[in-house]
């Protein structure tokens, strides 16, 4: 009797736990009218100071429905968006970088949303880089929450103890060269900070691309068909680069290991590098540095690279409508002056409220004008990383930057065939 | 002794089957169908985001494994499973050797050892980067106060040094297990042979060649595999200290395997990789099985 009733339990365990395992092949439904419909939001984990102000506000104008702010880390943000769209369970509002939204929206991972966003919003309410890159092969795939610029952030003790004069807006990449000779020590202080590290591919072409553009070159064409680097400009871009590393040796030894926000903002904080580009994040975090003398200036060369964030709705969101109204609650410049964590992506919003209004963050906001993207192409993820190895290759003397170039090109122009 | 139709045998094997199917339908929901359906993957085009599969053939393993970098991550694999495994493996029986020892404190020099082991991967991944750091790192920070700025090398950011920094790494925070697992085995020989062993003479490395070794064979030989299969499967600490850079340096097929799928989105190509892996693996474990059969034979025989 015992025997057939433990039986009997195993059978039911292992039914059940099948049953469970298998999972329901309904499609998701549309949450219930009654009770006040779910809209889950991924952010990153910038956001997570604003995100119950931001849930506050939006339940209030909208007491239909429940908002739940999930902020993420960086780190692994968008293995984790990628993996929970291709399971059919992703978050009604995915907010990703505006350089993303070309290989989400190739793959088909995103709802283009030009009918219930892009046509309501004016273009020219939003700061250009990251209203154009939230559309891919002209239909709107994203409204943008966040519109960035770099700046040149600087170190004044180290260039008070070098007695070289601060950069001032205009300047150019010699000048940069020049003071970061007269800072760097050695082993001990480096002029400038930049970026090699895969890890943070975007980092790194915060630190390179400028200068490529400076020189008079591009990474691709216009439709990005056909990778540019190959040319006499782009050549000499990468020979001007790497050069700070290899001839000049104004950047710290680490440097083909290093982020931006990782490694050389701390180093910057840490009196050990005087100079290096960076978004509004440098400024929230040097103005928390105790004793740290800073400030920050228009990027030389009269080129920084332009970027953003932008709230976008995953196929088989499930919450559809409700993103949607989210997203439009979003593009409104009073709630962005108040709400924003960091850099608003309308314009109108930076003049409304603390900090945007303040003088270092109108500086930021003359940088986002005026900031230029990367390429817009699905292909952009696949190309990137190969492309950094190859500045990564001439870094460790492996290779000429013609090779490089060449060899780039070779890399990257069959990917943007495909 | 027969019961009703069914003998009280065979009741006992149903009863036996029974108890041990909600773990069979756990391995084949969490293991069997993983892998057929990357199998199924490897030779299909697939289309996202429906992953709807059309045959492709052998399409995938060619565009993989034609890549211009493929021939590196191969000798970077290679290079790393045989380093990490002879590193933590030799690492793990002399640890296992000293922890052996009947002295006062060991057990707690036995804490001390496995600490290593109880750190989580990221964090201790991350602690090593920023030793390694060159230029503020706290390895070359010791080494320059000690006059030896030559050795305060470029740990990270050198081709030539990356992949052995890293493996060191992962020594580290790899040979607890490896000697857990010996000290086990070790501490279940009988002291008799040793004794004996001692009376009639023997010093310290014949004990060792004669009575130990073969003593721990058995287990020796079932870490070996566990290691081997986890130094091909390795990823997280490759990841987080070098991304698998500089220029591909320390890129092994683990993080290939990543790129693939989640860099390029391109599901069809991870999976090739990984099958071939898989393939490597069970192979690997097959020839194991077949020179361990051997040698059981021939002792046996002896």
């Amino acid at each position: 009797m015992r025997k057939s009733l433990g039986l009997v339990i195993i059978l039911a365990v292992t039914a059940g736990f099948a049953v469970w395992a298998g999972g329901s092949k309904e499609p998701a439904k549309e949450p219930s009218a009654k009770a006040p419909q779910e809209i889950v939001v991924w952010m990153g984990s910038w956001w997570s100071e604003k995100a119950p102000l931001i849930t506050k506000e939006f339940e209030a104008k909208y007491p239909q429905y429940k908002l739940k702010i999930d902020a993420l880390p960086i780190n692994g943000y968008v293995d984790n968006a990628t993996a929970a769209i291709l399971a059919g369970n992703p978050p009604d509002v995915l907010d990703i970088d505006i350089t993303q939204v070309a290989s989400f929206a190739g793959k088909n991972l995103l709802t283009d949303i030009t009918a219930d966003v892009g046509s309501k919003l004016k273009a020219s309410d939003f700061i250009k880089t990251c209203w154009d890159y939230s559309q891919f092969k002209g239909k709107q795939y994203g409204m943008p929450n966040r519109g960035t610029g770099v700046v040149f952030y600087y170190n004044k003790t180290m260039f008070d103890d070098a007695k070289v004069a601060y950069p001032k807006d205009g300047w150019s990449y010699d000048d940069l060269l020049e003071m970061a000779k007269k800072i760097t020590v050695p082993g001990q202080k480096y002029g400038v900070g930049i970026s090699a590290d895969l890890s943070d591919p975007n980092n790194v072409w915060t630190s390179f691309s400028p200068v490529l553009w400076w020189l008079g070159g591009d990474i691709m064409n216009a439709d990005a068909t056909k990778c540019l680097m190959d040319q006499p400009q782009a050549i000499k871009a990468i020979a001007w680069w790497t050069d700070l590393y290899l001839k000049h040796k104004v950047v710290p030894e680490g440097s083909l290991g290093y982020t931006i926000s990782r490694d050389v903002v701390p180093l910057l904080s840490a009196n050990k590098v005087a100079m290096l580009p960076f978004g509004v994040s440098g400024a929230d975090t040097f103005k928390k540095v105790a004793g740290l003398q800073w400030a920050l200036v228009q990027a030389p060369g009269g080129f920084n690279r332009g970027g953003g964030w932008t709230y976008t709705l995953p196929v088989s969101a499930k919450n559809k409508k409700g993103a949607i109204d989210y997203m439009l609650w979003f593009a409104n410049p009073d709630v962005q002056s108040r709400l924003c964590a960091t850099e608003p992506s309308m314009i109108a919003a930076w003049g409304l409220a603390a900090p945007w209004n303040t003088p270092v963050y109108q500086e930021m906001l003359k940088a986002a004008k005026t900031g230029k993207a990367l390429p817009n192409t699905s292909k952009w993820g696949e190309a990137s990383p190969l492309m950094i190895k190859e500045l990564q290759k001439v870094l460790m003397g492996q290779k000429t930057p013609e090779q490089a170039g060449k060899d780039m090109v070779a890399l990257v122009d069959p990917i943007l065939a495909k | 002794m027969r019961s009703g139709t069914l003998t009280i045998a065979t009741k006992r094997k149903i009863t036996g089957f029974v108890c041990v199917l909600p773990c069979i339908v756990v391995l084949l929901l969490m293991m069997a169908y993983p892998v057929l359906q990357t199998f199924l993957f490897s030779f299909s085009k697939i289309e996202l985001p429906s992953f709807k599969l059309s045959f492709n053939g052998f399409n995938n393993f060619i565009s993989a494994f034609s890549k211009p970098d493929v021939q590196l991550i191969i000798r970077n694999t290679i290079a790393w499973t045989i380093g990490s495994t002879v590193l933590r493996l030799s690492l793990g029986l002399v640890c296992a050797l000293i922890m052996n020892a009947d002295v006062p404190g060991i057990s707690v020099l036995r804490i001390i050892a496995l600490l290593p082991w109880t750190v989580p991967l990221i964090v201790s991944s991350n602690s090593w980067r920023w030793m390694l750091q060159s230029d503020y790192g706290v390895i070359n920070g010791m080494l320059k106060l000690m006059g030896l700025n030559g050795f305060a090398l470029n740990w990270l950011a050198s081709s030539s040094t990356a992949l052995p920094a890293v493996l060191t790494a992962a020594t580290w925070a790899g040979y607890p297990f490896v000697m857990m697992m010996l000290l086990s085995a070790m501490q279940s020989l009988p002291v008799e042979l040793y004794e004996a062993a001692r009376i009639d003479g023997a010093n310290r490395f014949q004990l060792f060649r004669f009575i130990t070794l073969p003593g721990i064979k058995p287990v020796l030989f079932v870490v070996l595999t566990l290691e081997l299969i986890n130094a091909v499967n390795a990823f997280d600490m490759l990841f987080v200290m070098t991304g698998g850079g500089p220029g591909g340096a320390t890129e092994i097929l683990g993080l290939f395997v990543y790129r693939l799928a989640f860099v390029n989105f391109d599901f069809g190509e991870a999976s090739s990789v990984s099958v071939v892996l898989i393939a490597l693996v069970i192979l690997g474990f097959v020839l194991y099985n077949t020179a361990l059969s051997r040698s059981k034979h021939k002792g046996e025989a002896a």
